[in-house]
């Protein structure tokens, strides 16, 4: 290794290393993490920037544990105190919100990459169904946290699970007291529960068989994303909503994105079991036998149109269910079941429809586009990176610097001046620049100088020295 | 190896360190019960997987008792005192089949504890209803009134009792005096048993679309009386679910 090679003199340097070399002994011995020297495209790892947006929601949810209950009568108010009282509370739980989106998203990008570029291959199917399992459970973690708010949203999200509880053939009544309780008291502390620690405990436990044994992380993109979850935040902060009043409708309300495909189901007005369970558990299904049906030796999603054109129809229900899911009715002067209601003969045929289209232009495509490349060599095409001279790396690495003590004093200002969500905007931006700046001076590399001076140039001493520790 | 042939080989070490007397007296006293002839291979075996299977029947008995905890999980709201228990009204009376108005609604928790935590938990509430006198509200006994779980059976809102409201019975036709309403999406419920007859909620499927209800009595001084129910889906309902009703 290259630390071995070179002994450093530094005293934390050389505490780092005898740590490192002592965890060697550890269950980390079978993990390789690579720090990458220079861009690589983050869609191949994904999975470790859901990883890294996990962490910091373990964080920022660990820390607004201390000022919350869930109970009925405190829960809403804790959030809002949290929100507006407690200091830099509100960028906390901006940071832990946004970040719940990113990582059901990053997950959702992770699934299609890896499907598209067929790494479901190569003995890697527990890796897959454990991730599958992850994935599904990453948006059960997100529903349980929202449901916390204990606000109107929380409310159309508790009658959609109780509307599938309820409508499950057989076990409904079983399974209606054992998710939600006996009670609204007992539900959220349910949820609680199973926010706070049930399912991140089974998510770790299930990293254990989902992590691959050679690992990127990209420290440079890690924070980018990090610095956009922020950014984003300060630029549609949370909204509290109103508390949950079961004496009153819920005012008219979407849920979050990734469920309003299946609210666009359950609102057609057919068997919830069937429109709310049954099919969505069918892409799942889909995705979960894919592996054991795909055993050719194929990996890119070229080279397989029947499957590329299976996931592209997929993502196109998806698609079109949860935008679907958004739309309500405008005219207020109707009742709210009506504004609410899709018709379903209009929804269904329209699904199926598309989903035939999609499967079969883009399954016919691709084989004409095969069969005229038949014989083709593939070439593949790096783009060369930039580099930049030592003079301009200087130069931009000051600049960025001082575009971060900018926006770090920035930050502070608006903190001051409560405006809280600016704040979020800059401590986000200062991320991103730091993402650049850790770019560059990564890529620099030193200009060519001919080996004889650099010779020359060292102490003639030095190899003496070396020898003899050695 | 058998046993014989172990007895015949040399021990270096008996030689040198121990005294000989002792060992061919301890290793007589061990293989002497052995037969000549070794056990044939599956009897052996089948011993072998009788124990696993003995066990594994262990481990199951042992894992059994651990399956009723399954209960802990399904807990009825109410769990903790179920009795008979009077009515209490806004000003501190308890309702009476001499003075409660017929056609009028009060809401009250049960089991009452008087803790403001329980007593307000939605699942706790009920709506007792003395009936329209057109719906038998005039009789002076427990027919006359009905009690029900607020939270309506679509997706848990509070449903509210509307007074002198006329609506058709879809089966029937007939007009009902008094209306059961859920604010949030408008499920109607038949006052005189509690089953959906308009809205989302009559569309679900039963027992998914009565209202859970408890049984009343009248003790002989008048007053109305909750009887401890059983929260099942035959019996009194099961909360936020529903209730089989006998057609």
């Amino acid at each position: 290794m290259a630390e071995k090679s070179k002994p450093s003199s530094n005293l934390i340097v050389k505490l780092l290393l005898w740590i490192i070399d002592r965890l060697e002994r550890t269950i980390f011995l079978g993990i390789k993490i690579t720090l990458p020297r220079k861009f690589l495209s983050p869609l191949g790892f994904l999975g470790m920037l859901t990883f890294v947006v996990f962490v910091i929601l373990g964080v920022t949810g660990a820390v607004l544990m201390l000022y919350y209950e869930p109970s009925t009568a405190n829960a809403f108010d804790d959030v809002e105190n949290i929100q507006e009282n407690i200091p830099y509370g509100f960028l906390i739980r901006n940071i832990h919100y946004h970040g719940s989106n990113a990582m059901v998203f990053l997950a959702v990008a992770h699934l299609y990459y890896q499907y598209f570029s067929g790494r479901y291959k190569i003995r890697n199917e527990i890796i897959w169904v454990t991730g599958l399992i992850l994935g599904v459970i990453t948006v059960l973690e997100a529903f349980t946290g929202y449901d916390l708010l204990y606000n109107d949203r929380a409310e159309l999200a508790v009658s959609i699970g109780v509307s599938l509880t309820n409508a499950s053939p057989v076990i409904g009544p079983v399974l209606q007291q054992f998710i939600w309780g006996s009670g609204f008291s007992e539900f959220i502390i349910r949820l609680y529960a199973l926010h706070v620690f049930v399912i991140p405990l089974m998510m770790t436990v299930l990293m254990l068989f989902h992590f691959p044994r050679f690992l990127v992380l990209d420290i440079p993109i890690s924070t980018a994303v990090v610095g956009a979850i922020l950014v984003v935040g300060g630029l549609m902060p949370a909204e509290l909503g109103v508390k949950f009043d079961p004496n009153f409708p819920p005012g008219i309300t979407v849920p979050e994105w990734y469920l309003t495909g299946l609210y666009a189901f359950i609102r057609t007005g057919y068997d919830k079991f069937f429109t709310g369970g049954v099919l969505p558990l069918l892409l799942i299904l889909m995705f979960l036998v894919v592996p054991f049906i795909d055993r050719g030796r194929k990996f890119t999603w070229k080279d397989r149109p029947f499957f590329t054109a299976l996931g592209l129809t997929s993502i196109a229900q998806i698609l079109i269910t949860t935008v679907w899911g958004f739309y309500i009715d405008p005219d207020s002067s109707k009742p709210t079941v009506l504004r609410l209601f899709i018709e379903p003969v209009s929804f269904y045929t329209l699904l199926i429809l598309s989903s035939a289209a999609m499967f079969v232009v883009t399954y016919s495509y691709m084989r004409a586009k095969a069969a005229l490349n038949v014989g083709k060599k593939r070439v593949i095409t790096r783009p060369k990176p930039i580099t930049l001279s030592t003079r301009w790396t200087t130069i931009s690495v000051v600049l960025l610097v001082i575009f971060e003590i900018y926006l770090n004093i920035a930050a502070y200002m608006s903190y001051n001046a409560k405006l809280w969500n600016l704040t979020l905007f800059e401590i986000g931006a200062a991320f991103m620049v730091f993402a650049v700046l850790f770019h560059i001076v990564r890529a620099y590399q030193p200009p060519m100088t001919p080996i004889t001076t650099a010779v020359a140039a060292k102490p003639p001493g030095a190899p003496a020295v070396r020898a003899a520790e050695k | 190896m058998s046993q014989s042939e172990k007895k015949n080989e040399p021990k270096p070490t008996a030689s040198s360190t121990a005294p000989v007397a002792p060992k061919p007296a301890a290793s007589a006293a061990r293989p002497s019960p052995v037969p000549k002839q070794p056990l044939p291979r599956v009897q052996a075996s089948g011993r072998r997987s009788f124990l696993k299977f003995m066990g594994a029947v262990g481990g199951i008995l042992g894992i059994t008792p651990f399956i009723p905890f399954g209960a802990f999980f399904t807990a009825s709201a109410t769990t903790g005192k179920q009795e008979a228990q009077k009515i209490l009204l806004p000003d501190g009376s308890f309702a009476n089949v001499k003075t409660f108005p017929p056609d009028s609604a009060v809401i009250f928790p049960y089991p009452r504890t008087g803790d403001e935590r329980f007593d307000s938990e939605p699942f706790r509430r009920f709506m007792l209803i003395r009936l329209a006198p057109q719906e038998g509200g005039g009789q002076n006994d427990a027919s006359a009134f009905r009690a029900y779980s607020m939270v309506c059976v679509h997706l848990w809102c509070l449903w509210d009792y509307k007074p002198g409201r006329q609506v058709q019975d879809p089966k029937t036709g007939r007009t009902i005096v008094g209306n059961m309403e859920c604010p949030c999406h408008g499920s109607n419920y038949r006052v005189t048993d509690g089953v959906a007859i308009y809205g989302p909620a009559s569309l679900q499927t039963p027992p998914n679309n009565a209202q859970p209800m408890l049984d009343l009595s009248i003790d002989s001084e008048g007053f109305v009386v909750v009887n401890p129910p059983t929260y099942t889906v035959d019996r009194n309902g099961i909360i936020g679910y529903g209730r089989k009703v006998q057609a």
